[in-house]
């Protein structure tokens, strides 16, 4: 204590010229000086600004999980329209804007939390089932191409069949000349980045580097989604067709979020394929 | 007691030249040139022994008379009492502690014009300086202020020095 006093003491010019000092820059800045006073605002606004910004960095890195599923959230809206813009039923059918038109395919962002690619028969886990509306045939697509059909739904989970299974089958087209063709993945000659275009007629022009998509046939997906890009091209003359191998557009070894495709008019597409 | 008058007298009459007749100058465009502050005449004229405590509360109460007239409340208080405060350090930059006798006024007649020239230049172009950084709250235009403040402190010295040939008598 008598430290403090001696302290005080020693430097009370000190002191006091700051506490003098200090009422008057309390006279400078209050309100009657507008423009001290607004400076004085404005100044220290840029200095909580800054911390607010060093704050939001320093956590900003934190959240980049919710700031994920935030910008998964908005990619499904965004599929959502860019898909919709035409009724998908064929590839050449009427695109039409009018508000008669009707919603097709509606998209569920999920997270693929499991995926084999080196198996024979390889499977995909995604964190979505039965609560959340996944029914058995639905597709999924992936960011870039598309991965793979529901198999198995329990409650929260469902299982996916995806490219690389040769249980996998798929009408796909090809983009420039429309031809059609089956996706086959054949375990022994393919790996999980390609995957083979059988039954195309041999007079096809298919050049290297050409795209095959979906055909939107079977109502799994929306027409025109990617697959692959052409790599190789076999002609199989016993067949008169081609055997074209295709890279995948999805990686599967680091596939992390997909979206499960929902087509409200599955079932009427189940009926007429039925009946015929 | 005729020292205490002679104090309030020069309070006063310092105010009052301040206010009513320097801030009255108009030189048009280039008023902001010329027009000095030389109320911190009276904190810097004061005897060396005059404690630091008096010193700023001489220097608050009239900057804050000033300020109150000059519609800048607490602007000329603030600088003020930072030049009382640093008058020391000011002083005995230029002299020895020797060399000034400590119960004597400072003015050009007691201390010398060329010490009162470095003396009281330096205090009051910082008085300037500052006044016109605090004035404008930003360092922007420097190099004008800057000059500002030169030409300001010139004007004041040598208005200072008309008023010391009037008011203070040579023994």
């Amino acid at each position: 204590m008598r430290n403090i006093i001696l302290l005080i003491q020693k430097y009370r010019n000190f002191l006091f010229f700051l506490f003098l000092e200090f009422f008057s820059l309390f006279f400078l800045f209050s309100y009657r000086n507008s423009y001290h006073h607004y400076n004085y605002l404005s100044s220290s606004n840029i200095i909580t600004s800054s911390l607010y910004n060093f704050q939001y960095n320093m956590f900003s890195y934190f959240s980049l999980r919710e700031i994920n599923n935030d910008l998964l959230k908005e990619n499904t809206i965004l599929k959502n329209q860019l898909l919709n813009k035409d009724l998908v039923v064929g590839r050449k059918f009427i695109k039409s804007k009018d508000t008669i038109y009707q919603k097709n395919f509606l998209f569920k962002e999920v997270k693929v939390i499991n995926s084999q690619f080196k198996h024979y028969e390889n499977f995909l886990i995604v964190n979505a089932g039965k609560k959340s509306g996944v029914r058995d045939k639905m597709g999924l697509i992936g960011t870039k191409g598309i991965l793979g059909i529901v198999k198995n739904v329990t409650d929260n989970y469902a299982t996916i069949r995806p490219l690389i299974n040769p249980n996998f089958g798929l009408k796909v087209i090809h983009e420039k000349t429309n031809s059609w063709g089956d996706l086959i993945w054949v375990p022994e000659e393919n790996n999980y980045q390609n995957i083979f275009v059988k039954n195309i007629p041999i007079y096809t022009k298919v050049k290297l580097g050409d795209y095959f998509t979906t055909s939107g046939a079977e109502g799994l997906f929306p027409g025109g989604i990617k697959i692959g890009k052409v790599i190789e091209i076999k002609e199989n003359i016993e067949q008169q067709t081609l055997d074209i191998k295709l890279k995948n557009e999805e990686d599967f070894s680091r596939t992390k979020i997909g979206f499960i495709v929902l087509n409200k008019t599955a079932e009427e597409i189940k009926q007429i394929l039925n009946k015929r | 007691m005729i020292f205490e008058f002679r104090n309030i007298a020069w309070f006063i009459g310092l105010i009052l030249v301040q206010i009513f007749f320097i801030d009255f100058l108009d030189f048009g465009i280039y008023s902001s040139y010329f027009s000095p502050i030389i109320i911190c005449f009276f904190i810097l004229k004061m005897k060396l022994d005059t404690t630091v405590i008096n010193l700023l509360i001489y220097a608050f109460f009239l900057g804050f008379i000033t300020d109150i007239f000059r519609n800048t409340l607490g602007l000329n208080t603030s600088v003020l009492l930072i030049i009382t405060f640093l008058k020391p350090t000011f002083l005995y930059s230029i002299s020895s502690k020797e060399d000034i006798e400590k119960d004597v006024e400072l003015n050009m007649f007691t201390i010398g014009l060329v010490r009162y020239l470095l003396f009281f230049g330096i205090s009051i172009f910082l008085y300037h300086l500052i006044f016109f950084i605090m004035e404008q709250f930003s360092f922007n235009n420097l190099p004008i202020l800057f000059f500002r403040a030169f030409i300001n402190t010139m004007s004041a010295l040598v208005f200072l020095i008309f008023l010391q040939y009037l008011f203070i008598f040579k023994k």
